[in-house]
């Protein structure tokens, strides 16, 4: 073959690759066809191979067509090829969704809101060294009322009209207060405890429920101060409702303590706003969120710990009304009702 | 108890000007809190004091009358129509809301003609005026009402302005349930002196007789009546108390009845100390006898109820019967009446336990037992009894017979208590200087004998029962300086952990929120018939719940012995309210009676799950047993890493379940733990529930969740897996088809997983299913060979298919 015959052959190969080529849409297709061209046993390789039969005068002319045309066929096997790309990226970036159709949306679980108190509570007083302590719902006269200081057909048992069990033997507890009694039986000084837990009374209205949760709180020691119950109240005020709020201590009455509080918090409805309209304090500016006392000595007898060497300071809120100061549930029924749409809201 | 600002003013004399407001702050403030603060005889205008001048009945109305009034001396008469029957003859005085009076409530009154006849205004009754609850006549003002001036101010003339106060007292201070020891608080709390009310007789005593010589008092059981004083006023006439007496009853409370009757409630709420009046002449024998009743011995009180007693109740008799329960209620025999002209009057301490149980066991709790059951000093029942004599002369007309009968057989003395300085700055966390504690202490009435030193001795009369040990004058110093003064300081204790905590609640909990349903808590009670519907055995304990002595409703008369009936009442209501998809759980206590009688109450969890799953556009398929089986297992895997080592097998002993739709859960040891399913149609037909529920339930108390799990290593060679399709009978169980697998043991089997249960009648035989397996190949040390991983499979493939005679699909 001649020169002249080769170069013109090499030539139509190139354009022929490159109107072969616009044809092409897959990267695969695109590399087949490069082979065949460009392979050893490409037709590009076979004119090379006439190559030897040149004279050697016009090798070198020849060779130089040979590498433009290699070089141009590969410069547009990456042309077509990013030419492609580009466009398989456009059309996946055209891609779109009806981003207003809902989520699919596993539906989750709710803890109870009574359960979240509790457990909030606890990790509270957990903060301060307070660990949990249990006990059982059905209780005996002594560990809920008599080594509590209610003595038999004291007045203030009326305070906590009673639920009986086994003709009078048994009760259900009125109160937390029990596993006070059971933990200092059990356990010797330091005791340092919270006990959450159901406890139960007579009762019946939209604030009251015969059945109800409590967190109890213990602590025995030497050198218990009533300044410590109110620190402790205080700084549970203020982790778990707000840290702009204060406390105050009322005194009050419970058989176990002595001296005894009420304790109130600030209302945290109207702190910011007008008082008088309150119907959460109704205008007090006030709410009762439980009662609290250093430890009446009788009970420390009762339970045979030493009331000189020791003292301590007892404390009871009611969970519900956690609840209902946190978050404005105003029927405590709600949390007993097993709804699903009180429940799912929390 | 309610208390009248105006009577606690005339009981304490105030160093400076006290509002009301500043009363009730500093009694909250000190323990004995105000709940609530109301103003009283002050909510009204244009109400005057005026005269009848002349009354006829109206011509076409049978119950009114046309009086004619007068509200200025020799005006000219005003026609008002009156509906009550008490109008007064001409002179009486009334009070009139004239034309432009407002009532409480914004009531404007006008001119209004009633019947055909023009009517100016109208005469109040006690509760048009916000003074009470009486509306069975109008107010007419008695004798004291002869010296007001006519056309006065109604609520000035007659002093009805006051503020009540709902007060709260404390079980422990029976001092303060008479407006003398709540004064003697506040001139503790605001600085003044406390007075006692006027009690001397000698005005209105007569000499000419001896009390001693018309009455004898015998007490057969000093402990259960320490005093009894008796004292008689001869002469009365039955007739109302003043308007002042009566309106501060009303504001305490009691509804007046008469001045004999209204001057013993008076005294009461005075000073604390409940007093009775007897009709002397109805006394037989001249004698009260103080002494309990005979078993069943019979007597009716003044409630015209015929009562039967025990001996453990305390009577005051006469010379042949029962005339009162002791602090309880006087008997009809005695009781003072219109016609009563010598009242025997008892004051009298019994003993607070021994009025409390008669009370509570007759259902007769009044404001005199209630005293009583919280103590009522002895040493206070001489000045009640001279109080209520001087009032029931001055306004019953009577006058005093000498002396009195007071049987006391011991005197109750003041005791003396110690405190420590030191103790108290200990326990409080304040430091109360010595003379700050001394006035702090006297102040509220104690006397402090010696204040030297850390010791401070002090007196405590007997009015103050509840002081009898050194932290009870603690209290009443921290009390009576402040809670407020008190810092919040933190306890430097030195408590060391003791427990470590128990996670199952929480890992429990987690599981089932993690698996979509909500936590319920419901009550501990619940109904007899719920729980039988349950289906229990006869004698199983979850049958036989513990009752409740004195429940609420029936349906809060047991207490739960699984947390089934509460739950799937839940469902009932959640369905009755629309909401069909319905998940929940309950973690919590169930209460079982062991077979020596003992109470256990072990902590269960129980689910719930009705309705349909979680769908995308569509409604999602209706919920079955493994969704149920699959919380059990998720439950089971977060409290013990996985819920391998447990088993599920059919038939569970638990007949809530649907027999064929159900399985126990067993752990490792073969112990049943548990049970999940289909609720058994009877069931759920019992709880009103219209589709299927399915349940789980464990009893968590049962699970000895085990250490903490253990890191193992991450594979770090890659795994290999490969199926097996086959035709088997279909009563064969998956579970079968695994323990054969895992009979093989093949040590390179790293897990085993079901893909398919397939039973389409187009492609499966009758009687036959197909099921496709997956098993995971691999090996901790190297990257297994096709050549080894075809062995073990073909040996599993082959085992399978021999064992359970099936073919390949």
């Amino acid at each position: 073959m001649a020169t002249e015959e080769l170069i013109s052959k090499l030539t139509s190969l190139n354009e022929e690759f490159a109107s072969a080529l616009l044809l092409l849409s897959s990267e695969q297709e695109i590399r087949e066809v490069q082979a065949k061209y460009l392979g050893k046993k490409g037709m590009v390789s076979a004119l090379m191979r006439e190559m030897g039969k040149l004279p050697p005068e016009d090798k070198r002319t020849v060779g130089a067509a040979f590498n433009k045309v290699k070089t141009a066929i590969a410069g547009a096997v990456e042309g077509r090829l990013g030419e492609l790309t580009a466009a398989a990226e456009k059309a996946d970036l055209a891609r779109t969704v009806d981003i207003s159709l809902p989520g699919r949306v596993r539906a989750s679980g709710h803890t109870h809101i009574v359960t979240q108190v509790r457990d909030e509570s606890v990790a509270i007083f957990g903060e301060l060294g307070f660990e949990v302590a249990e006990g059982p719902q059905i209780e005996n006269d002594f560990n809920n009322f008599e080594a509590l200081g209610f003595s038999k057909d004291h007045p203030a048992r009326d305070e906590q009209d009673t639920f009986f069990v086994d003709d009078g033997k048994l009760l259900l507890r009125t109160h937390t207060s029990p596993v006070q009694i059971r933990t200092m039986l059990s356990e010797t000084p330091p005791i340092k405890i919270v006990a959450p837990g159901a406890v139960y009374r007579r009762d019946d209205d939209p604030t009251h429920s015969p059945m109800f949760g409590q967190i109890e709180g213990l602590l025995i020691d030497e050198n218990v101060r009533f300044s410590d119950l109110k620190g402790v109240l205080l700084h549970f005020v203020k982790r778990y409702f707000g840290e702009d709020l204060e406390i105050r201590f009322r005194p009050s009455f419970f058989p176990f303590v002595e001296p005894g509080a009420e304790v109130d918090m600030q209302c945290s409805f109207c702190i910011d706003s007008d008082s008088s309209k309150c119907r959460v304090c109704k205008g007090t500016t006030w709410v009762e969120i439980g009662g609290a006392g250093m430890v009446d000595p009788v009970v420390l007898e009762h339970v045979n710990i030493d009331t000189e060497k020791y003292t301590g300071f007892a404390f009871g809120m009611g969970l519900e009304r956690m609840a209902m100061l946190r978050h404005g549930v105003n029927d405590i029924k709600n949390f007993y009702e097993g709804d699903m749409r009180f429940l799912t809201q929390f | 108890m309610l208390a009248s600002w105006s009577w606690l003013n005339e009981l304490v004399e105030f160093d400076r000007e006290i509002t009301a407001e500043e009363g009730a702050a500093a009694l909250t403030g000190a323990g004995l809190e105000v709940e609530e603060f109301r103003r009283v005889g002050s909510d009204f205008t244009g109400v005057v004091v005026a005269e009848v001048v002349s009354k006829e009945k109206h011509p076409d109305a049978d119950k009114l009358t046309i009086v004619n009034v007068i509200d200025a001396a020799g005006g000219e008469p005003t026609v008002v129509i009156c509906g009550a029957p008490n109008v007064p003859e001409a002179g009486g005085r009334v009070l009139w809301a004239k034309p432009g009076a407002v009532l409480p409530g914004g009531f404007k009154l006008g001119e209004k003609k009633l019947k055909g006849v023009m009517s100016a205004g109208m005469l109040c009754a006690e509760d048009e005026l916000g003074l009470g609850e009486g509306h069975d006549g109008i107010i007419v003002l008695g004798e004291e009402g002869k010296g007001l001036t006519l056309g006065a101010p109604a609520a000035e003339a007659l002093g009805l302005a006051d503020v009540v106060f709902d007060l709260c007292i404390p079980a422990n201070r029976a001092d303060a349930l008479g407006h003398v020891g709540i004064a003697r608080e506040l001139a503790a709390l605001l600085g003044g002196r406390a007075k006692l009310p006027e009690a001397d007789l000698s005005s209105v005593v007569d000499t000419s007789a001896n009390c001693a010589d018309m009455v004898s008092v015998t007490i057969k059981d000093a402990e259960a009546c320490p005093r009894y004083l008796a004292r008689i006023i001869k002469g009365v006439r039955v007739g109302p108390s003043p308007m002042w007496m009566q309106q501060r009853l009303r504001n305490v409370g009691v509804r007046p009845i008469s001045n004999l009757v209204d001057v013993t409630n008076y005294v009461m709420f005075e000073l604390g100390q409940p007093m009775h009046a007897f009709d002397y002449e109805k006394v037989q024998g001249q004698s009260i006898v103080v002494r309990h009743a005979a078993d069943g011995e019979k007597m009716t009180t003044l409630d015209d109820v015929e009562r039967s007693l025990l001996a453990s109740d305390l009577l005051i008799c006469d010379a042949t019967a029962p005339v009162a329960i002791a602090g309880v209620m006087g008997g009809q025999t005695s009781e003072v009446s219109d016609s009563t002209t010598s009242v025997l009057l008892e004051s009298a301490s019994f003993d607070a336990m021994t009025v409390r149980r008669a009370a509570k066991r007759l259902g007769l709790h009044s404001d005199a037992s209630h005293r009583f059951e919280r103590a009522v000093d002895p040493n206070g029942a001489d000045l009640a009894s001279r109080r209520a004599a001087l009032l029931l002369a001055q306004h019953g007309g009577g006058t005093v017979v000498d002396g009195s009968v007071d049987s006391y057989p011991t005197v109750a003395k003041p005791i003396t208590v110690t405190m420590r300085r030191s103790r108290c700055a200990a326990l409080s966390g304040i430091d109360v200087a010595r003379d700050v504690m001394i006035e702090t202490l006297e102040r509220q009435g104690l006397s402090v004998k010696q204040g030297e030193g850390d010791m401070i001795e002090v007196e405590v009369p007997t009015s103050r029962a509840d002081i009898t040990r050194e932290v009870d004058l603690i209290e009443e110093v921290v009390r009576i300086y402040g809670f407020a003064r008190v810092p919040a300081t933190l306890p430097e204790t030195t408590v060391r952990p003791k427990r470590r905590s128990d996670r199952r609640r929480v890992r429990a909990q987690a599981a089932m929120i993690q698996s979509g349903y909500c936590e319920s808590l419901t009550y501990g009670f619940t109904s007899p018939q719920k729980v039988a519907a349950l289906g229990y055995a006869k004698e199983a304990p979850q049958a036989n719940p513990i009752g409740i002595d004195n429940p609420m409703t029936v349906e809060q008369s047991v207490m739960r012995t699984s947390l089934w009936c509460n739950l799937l009442t839940s469902v009932a209501h959640n369905r009755k309210h629309g909401v069909d998809d319905v998940r929940l759980f309950e973690l919590g206590s169930v209460f079982l009676r062991k077979e020596d009688g003992s109470i256990e109450e072990p902590m269960h969890l129980c689910s719930v799950l009705a309705g349909q799953r979680d769908g995308w556009l569509r409604p999602g398929a209706d919920v079955d047993f493994f969704d149920a089986k699959g919380a059990a297992i998720t439950v089971l895997s977060g409290l013990f890493g996985s819920a391998e080592g447990f088993s599920f097998r059919p038939n569970p002993s638990s007949p809530v379940l649907h027999p064929g739709i159900s399985a126990g859960i067993f752990d490792a040891s073969g112990k049943e733990i548990g049970c999940v399913g289909e609720v058994h149609p009877k069931v759920r037909e019992a709880f009103d529930i219209d589709a299927p529920v399915f349940g789980v339930e464990l009893n968590i108390d049962a699970l000895q969740v085990p250490d903490d799990a253990q890191m193992t290593g991450i594979p770090r060679y890659p795994a290999v897996s490969r199926d097996i399709s086959m035709l088997v009978e279909d009563a064969v169980p998956s579970s079968q088809m695994l323990e054969i697998i895992q009979g093989c043991e093949e040590p390179l089997v790293a897990s085993v997983q079901v893909l398919e249960d397939y039973r389409d009648p187009a492609h499966v035989p009758a009687g036959k299913k197909g099921m496709l397996w997956s098993v995971t190949y691999r090996s901790p040390e190297r990257t297994l060979t096709d050549a080894e991983v075809d062995k073990a499979h073909k040996h599993i493939e082959e085992k399978l298919l021999g064992d359970l005679q099936a073919t390949r699909r």
